[in-house]
C-alpha cells in the first residue's frame, strides 16, 4: 500500500477501538460497552447504540438480535460481527496510525 | 428487547418500553432503543437474580431508566435528524466515497439515508400543514408558550435557589453546627464550642460566628454596618477566597491587630470599589480595624453582612456583667458554629460523633446542657431547607397549568384531526403505514411544541423582573434566579415531552382506520370520548390547583387574624446598639436612652414613645432561666424559660398592650429602688395559675440569690407575638432599662393620625434620627422603619405562595373554560343536524339548550369527582405550608368546585345557547 501521509482515518478512533474489538470475534452490545468503559468511554445506552448503528449503515460491522438467557427470563441482545469491509477499514486505519506514529518516530510500522 | 417475561419483575417497565418503541421510527427502534432496554433489563435481571426481599426500589429505577432511555434515543434521533438536514456526510457516505472495498451487500448506508430523507419528508410535511392553518397554530403556540414559559420561569427559582451549588470551595462539606432548645434552633456557649474544638474529629475545621452591628466612624457621618465576629478559620471553613487582599490570619486573633473582611457589596457601595482600602484602618465601634482583604462577589452565607470582624479563637458575648469568665459560663448561649466536614465523612457521621460528644457534656453539666440537642445540617440545608417545601409545591402547581394547556391543546388537535380526515384516508390510501402516519403527526406536534417552548423561553426571561418581584424579598439566593444551562435544558426537555403528550393520542386516534371516513363512515364516538375524558382531566387539574390556592388563602387569612397582641398602626420602631467604648457602664447608656426619650417625646405629633429590648417581629428577643421562690429547683429538662425585656414606662402604651392586673413599670422604678417585672398573660398562667402578683424570681438559684436581686412581679399585661402570626406566644418579663440595661434598644414611637398618615411616617423616621443626633452626633440609627412594614415582612413567604398560586389557579381555569367551551362548540357543530330534526320535530329552544348544558354539566361532574379525589390526596404536600386549616377542609372544596361549576357553565352557555337558536331547515339543507 503507497504511504499516504496526507490521510486521515475514515473512522474516528472511537469507532476503530470498536473495530479492534470486535475483530477477535462478534461481541454483544453489553460487552462492547463493558470493553469501552474499561478504556475510559463512558456512553448512554442510546449514545452507544448511535455509534453501532452508524458502523453497521456503513457496512463496517453487521448486527443481529439473539436470544439469551437471562438469568430470570430470555433476552433478545444485539450482537454485532465484523464484515470484511470493516476488516479493510480497520486495517487501513491501522496502517495510517502507523505512518504518523512511524513519522513521530514513535513505533515502527507493524508487520502486515 | 426482552422476550414476554417469565417473571414477573418490571412487567410494567417492559409494557412501557413496548408501548414507547412503537413511537419511533423503525431504525431509531430497532437499531438504538431497543437494544439499550435491552442492556438495562439485563442489568436488572442481574440485580434482582441476586437480591432477596422488596424489589420495589429496583423497579422503580428501571422504569426511570426506560423512560430516560427513550428521551436519549429522541435526542439521537433528533441529532441524526440535524445531521442529515446540515447535509454534513455520514460515516456511510465517508468510507463509500473512498470505496474502501465495502461490500455491495454492506451498503445499508443508502438505507439509512433514504430513512434520513424520510423524517426530513416527514418536517418539511409537518411545517407546510403547519403553517396551512396559521390561527390555530398561533393559538396552540400561545398557549404552550404561556405553559412552558410559567414553568420555565418556575424552575428558574428552583434552580437559582434549590439547585445550584454555593460558590464555596467544597460546599457540599460545610455545615451548620447548633442546637436545639425548646424546639427551636438555639446558639451555643463559648464553652460548648471549645469543648467541641477540642473533641471532634469527623469536622476537619469548625469556626464561631455571631451576627452584630457596628457603628463605623471616622469617614465622613457615622455608619450602621451589618456584621459578624467570626473567629480566624472562619473564611478556611467555608472555603470562601477573597478577590482582594488575604483572609485572616489564623490565631489567636485577641493579641493580633483587629482585622476586618469587607463584603464585595459594602466596598463597592461604601468605598467606590476602591482597592486601595485593602491595608487602610477603619473606626469600629471607636476602636481601629485593620481592612485585610474584600471578599468575593459570589460569597454567601446563612446570614447577609456587609463585613466580618476577626475575634479572639472564642467570641466575646455581648457586652453585660456575668460576673466571671465568659469562656466559663456554660449558660450563656449566644455563638454560632459552622464546621468543614473531614474529606471522608458524612453529615451522619458528625452528626453521631456530635451527639456522642454532647452526651457526655451533659452528664458531666447536666444543669446547663440538658435538654439541649446538637443538629448538624449541610450549610446548603439550613440556607434554603425552610423554602423548598413552598418552593416544589409552586413548581408542581405550574406543572399542572402545563398539564392543563397540554390536554387543552390535545383537544383541539382532534377536533382539527376530524376536519382532516380525509387527508389522512387518501394518504393512507396511497401507502403510508400508519407507523408513517403517526411520525408525520407527532413530528407537527413536535414542531409546535419546539416554537411554543422557544417563545416559552422569550417569555420567561422577559418576565424575569416581574416574577422576582412576585417572591418575597426575604427569599435565600434571589440573586441568584435567573436563565441558565440547566432552565434552558429544562425548557427543551418541558419542550418535548409536552409535544409527545399532547400529540401522541391525536395522533394514534387518527391514524386509526382512516379509509373508513373515505367510505362515508364516521369514526363513531370515540374520538368525542377522548375529547371528553381530556376535558374531564383539565376540570380535575384545574380543581385541584383551584383548591391548592384556596388552601393557601384560607390559611393567610387564618394567620392574620391571630391577635398580634399591640397595635402597629402609626408606630414607628427606631434601633440602635450603643458603642461599649463610649458608653462603658449602666449609667451612660440610661442617660443616653433617657435624653432620646424626651427629644423624642418633643417631636410635634408623636403622642408617645417607649424603648424596649427587642421589637415584636423583629427576631430581636432574649431568653433565659429563671427560679421561683419557695419552689424546688426544677429537674434539668424542665427548666422555667422566658423571653426578657427591658422597656420604658410608656412602652406598654406606645405599643397599645393592655395592662390585665397590677401596674407596669413605672417611672419611679430605678437603679435604687427594688427590683420588679411586668408579665404576660401567659407567664401568669403557665408559671403562676394566672395569680403571679407578688410572687418573686430570679436569675440565679435561690440559695445564692441575694435578696436585691429578687424580681417581684407587679402586674400582667396582654400577650404579645414576637416570632409571627403562626407563633403562641412565650411566656415574657419586662423589666424597666434602669433596672437591666444592654447596650441595644429600640425605641416606638407612636404619631398622630394625622400627622402618621401625611408623609406615611418618613417624617417620623427623619425626626427621630435627628432626636439620637441631637444627644450623640456619632451615633448611628440602624434601622427606622413602620412596625405594620415589620410585621408584614414576617408573611412575605405565605403572601407570595398565595399570589402565585392565585395565579396559577387562575390560569388553569381560563384554561380549562377554553377546554370545556371548545368540546361543548364542537359537540353542538357536530350535532347541529341531530338538533336540527329534535326541534323539527318539536323540541322547544329551551330544551336543546337544557340538553346541551346537562351534557357539560356531565363532564364538570366527572372532572370535580376526579379532581377531588386527587386534591384530597395531592393536598397532603401542602400541608406543612398550612396554617389554621386542614388540607382537607370541606369548605375550600366546595367553594373551588362551585367556582369551577360557574366558570364551566358560562363556557357552555355560549354553544348552548347557539344550538337553541339552531333553525332547523338551514341546518339540514347545510347538510
Amino acid at each position: 500500500m503507497a504511504k499516504e501521509k496526507e490521510q486521515l482515518p475514515d473512522i474516528t478512533h472511537l469507532q476503530f477501538l470498536v473495530l479492534t474489538a470486535v475483530r477477535g470475534g462478534d461481541a454483544s452490545g453489553r460487552e462492547l460497552r463493558g470493553y469501552l468503559a474499561e478504556r475510559g468511554v463512558r456512553r448512554s445506552g442510546p449514545g452507544f447504540y448511535q455509534l453501532m448503528g452508524r458502523l453497521e449503515d456503513a457496512g463496517l460491522l453487521s448486527g443481529r438480535y439473539e436470544r439469551t438467557e437471562g438469568p430470570t427470563r430470555p433476552v433478545k441482545e444485539r450482537r454485532y460481527q465484523i464484515t470484511p469491509a470493516g476488516t479493510r477499514m480497520w486495517e487501513r486505519t491501522r496502517e495510517i496510525y502507523a505512518v504518523a506514529l512511524e513519522d513521530a518516530g514513535i513505533a515502527g510500522r507493524p508487520n502486515a | 428487547m426482552p422476550e414476554a417475561p417469565s417473571s414477573n419483575h418490571g412487567a410494567l417497565s417492559l409494557a412501557l418500553a413496548q408501548g414507547l418503541e412503537r413511537l419511533l421510527p423503525d431504525w431509531l427502534q430497532a437499531r438504538v432503543f431497543a437494544p439499550a432496554v435491552a442492556d438495562i433489563v439485563a442489568d436488572f435481571d442481574a440485580h434482582t437474580a441476586q437480591t432477596v426481599g422488596i424489589r420495589f426500589p429496583a423497579t422503580a429505577r428501571l422504569t426511570l431508566a426506560v423512560g430516560l432511555t427513550f428521551l436519549q434515543s429522541l435526542a439521537v434521533g433528533l441529532l441524526e435528524w440535524a445531521r442529515a438536514f446540515l447535509g454534513r456526510p455520514s460515516l456511510a457516505d465517508r468510507t463509500a466515497r473512498y470505496g474502501g472495498g465495502l461490500e455491495p451487500g454492506h451498503r445499508k448506508g443508502h438505507q439509512g439515508n433514504r430513512k434520513m430523507s424520510l423524517y426530513l419528508q416527514d418536517l418539511r410535511y409537518a411545517a407546510r400543514a403547519i403553517s396551512a392553518r396559521p390561527g390555530f397554530s398561533a393559538l396552540v403556540v400561545l398557549l404552550l408558550a404561556l405553559g412552558i414559559g410559567a414553568n420555565s420561569a418556575m424552575f428558574s427559582v428552583v434552580n437559582g435557589v434549590l439547585l445550584e451549588p454555593l460558590v464555596l470551595d467544597n460546599a457540599g462539606r460545610v455545615v451548620l453546627i447548633n442546637e436545639r432548645s425548646d424546639e427551636e434552633s438555639a446558639n451555643i456557649s463559648a464553652a460548648s464550642f471549645r469543648d467541641w474544638q477540642e473533641q471532634v474529629s469527623e469536622v476537619e475545621q469548625i469556626a464561631a460566628f455571631i451576627a452584630t452591628t457596628f457603628n463605623l466612624t471616622g469617614r465622613g457621618d457615622p455608619e450602621r454596618v451589618r456584621a459578624m465576629w467570626v473567629s480566624p478559620t472562619f473564611f478556611d471553613v467555608l472555603g470562601g477566597a477573597p478577590q482582594l487582599g488575604v483572609s485572616f490570619a489564623s490565631g489567636e486573633g485577641g493579641e493580633a491587630p483587629r482585622q476586618v473582611m469587607l463584603s464585595d457589596g459594602y466596598w463597592r457601595e461604601s468605598f467606590g470599589a476602591d482597592p486601595g482600602i485593602v491595608g487602610e484602618s477603619s473606626l469600629l465601634n471607636g476602636d481601629p480595624f485593620h481592612v485585610v482583604g474584600v471578599m468575593n462577589p459570589q460569597f454567601e452565607f446563612v446570614r447577609p453582612a456587609q463585613l466580618w470582624a476577626v475575634a479572639p479563637l472564642v467570641i466575646p458575648p455581648p457586652p453585660m456583667d456575668l460576673g466571671q469568665d465568659y469562656r466559663e459560663v456554660r449558660g450563656l448561649h449566644y455563638l454560632d458554629a459552622v464546621g468543614r466536614l473531614g474529606s471522608t465523612t458524612t453529615v451522619e457521621r458528625a452528626q453521631e460523633e456530635m451527639n456522642a460528644i454532647h452526651a457526655a457534656l451533659e452528664e458531666q453539666y447536666p444543669d446547663d446542657e440538658a435538654g439541649r440537642e446538637i443538629v448538624v445540617l449541610p450549610l446548603q440545608e439550613s440556607i434554603v431547607g425552610g423554602v423548598r417545601p413552598a418552593l416544589l409545591a409552586l413548581l408542581g402547581a405550574v406543572g399542572f397549568v402545563l398539564l392543563i394547556a397540554c390536554a387543552n391543546i390535545a383537544n383541539l388537535l382532534l377536533a382539527q384531526a376530524t376536519g382532516r380526515q380525509r387527508e389522512i384516508a387518501v394518504r393512507s390510501a396511497l401507502g403510508a403505514s400508519r407507523g408513517r402516519l403517526v411520525r408525520q403527526l407527532v413530528a407537527e406536534s413536535l414542531l409546535l411544541a419546539i416554537a411554543g417552548g422557544g417563545l416559552g423561553l422569550l417569555l420567561a426571561a422577559a418576565s424575569h423582573t416581574a416574577l422576582v418581584a412576585l417572591l418575597p424579598s426575604t427569599l435565600p439566593r434571589l440573586s441568584q434566579v435567573g436563565l441558565d444551562l440547566r432552565v434552558v435544558g429544562f425548557t427543551l426537555l418541558a419542550t418535548m415531552t409536552t409535544g409527545l403528550l399532547f400529540g401522541l393520542a391525536p395522533a394514534l386516534r387518527s391514524s386509526r382506520d382512516p379509509v373508513a371516513s373515505l367510505k362515508g363512515t364516521r369514526g363513531g364516538d370515540r374520538s368525542g370520548r377522548t375529547r371528553d375524558a381530556l376535558v374531564v382531566v383539565e376540570l380535575a387539574l384545574a380543581l385541584v390547583l383551584v383548591v391548592g390556592a384556596g388552601l393557601m388563602t384560607r390559611s393567610f387569612v387564618a394567620l392574620m387574624s391571630n391577635e398580634a397582641g399591640f397595635e402597629p398602626a402609626g408606630v414607628l420602631a427606631v434601633t440602635l446598639a450603643l458603642p461599649e467604648t463610649k458608653y462603658p457602664d449602666d449609667a451612660s447608656k440610661v442617660a443616653f436612652y433617657d435624653a432620646v426619650l424626651e427629644g423624642a417625646a418633643a417631636i410635634p405629633g408623636v403622642t408617645s414613645v417607649g424603648a424596649v429590648l427587642g421589637v415584636p417581629f423583629s427576631g430581636t428577643t432574649a431568653r433565659f432561666s429563671f427560679y421561683k421562690e419557695g419552689e424546688p429547683l426544677p429537674a434539668p429538662n424542665e427548666e422555667n424559660r422566658m423571653i426578657f425585656q427591658a422597656a420604658s414606662a410608656d412602652y406598654f402604651r406606645t405599643m397599645g398592650i393592655p395592662l390585665h392586673t397590677g401596674r407596669t413599670i413605672a417611672t419611679t422604678d430605678t437603679h435604687d429602688s427594688a427590683q420588679v417585672g411586668v408579665v404576660n398573660e401567659t407567664f401568669a398562667e403557665r408559671y403562676f395559675d394566672g395569680d403571679p402578683l407578688g410572687r418573686r424570681i430570679s436569675f440565679d438559684a435561690p440559695d445564692e440569690t441575694e435578696e436585691e436581686d429578687w424580681i417581684t412581679i407587679v402586674g400582667v399585661v396582654g400577650d404579645v407575638r414576637h416570632y409571627g402570626y403562626e407563633r403562641e406566644p412565650f411566656p415574657e418579663i419586662y423589666m424597666s432599662y434602669h433596672q437591666a440595661t444592654f447596650a441595644f434598644t429600640a425605641f416606638v414611637v407612636r404619631g398622630e393620625r394625622s400627622a402618621t398618615a401625611a408623609d406615611g411616617l418618613d417624617g417620623l423616621a427623619s425626626a427621630m434620627r435627628q432626636a439620637v443626633f441631637a444627644v450623640d452626633p456619632e451615633q448611628t440609627v440602624y434601622s427606622a422603619d413602620p412596625l405594620a412594614e415589620i410585621m408584614s415582612a414576617s408573611v412575605e413567604q405565605p403572601r407570595s405562595n398565595v399570589r402565585l398560586l392565585a395565579l396559577f389557579s387562575g390560569m388553569a381555569m381560563v384554561i380549562a373554560a377554553i377546554g370545556v367551551f371548545g368540546v361543548m362548540n364542537f359537540t353542538v357543530t357536530r350535532q347541529a343536524r341531530d338538533l336540527g330534526i329534535r326541534m323539527a320535530l318539536g323540541a322547544r329552544g329551551v330544551d336543546v339548550l337544557a340538553m346541551v348544558m346537562r351534557r357539560g354539566m356531565v363532564l364538570v361532574g366527572l372532572g370535580l369527582l376526579l379532581g377531588g379525589g386527587a386534591a384530597l390526596g395531592l393536598m397532603r404536600v401542602l400541608s406543612s405550608l398550612l396554617y389554621g386549616v386542614s388540607a382537607a377542609d370541606p369548605l375550600v372544596y366546595l367553594g373551588g368546585a362551585s367556582l369551577l361549576v360557574v366558570v364551566a357553565m358560562s363556557a357552555c352557555l355560549v354553544p348552548a345557547c347557539c344550538a337553541a337558536r339552531t333553525d332547523p331547515v338551514t341546518t339540514m339543507r347545510a347538510d
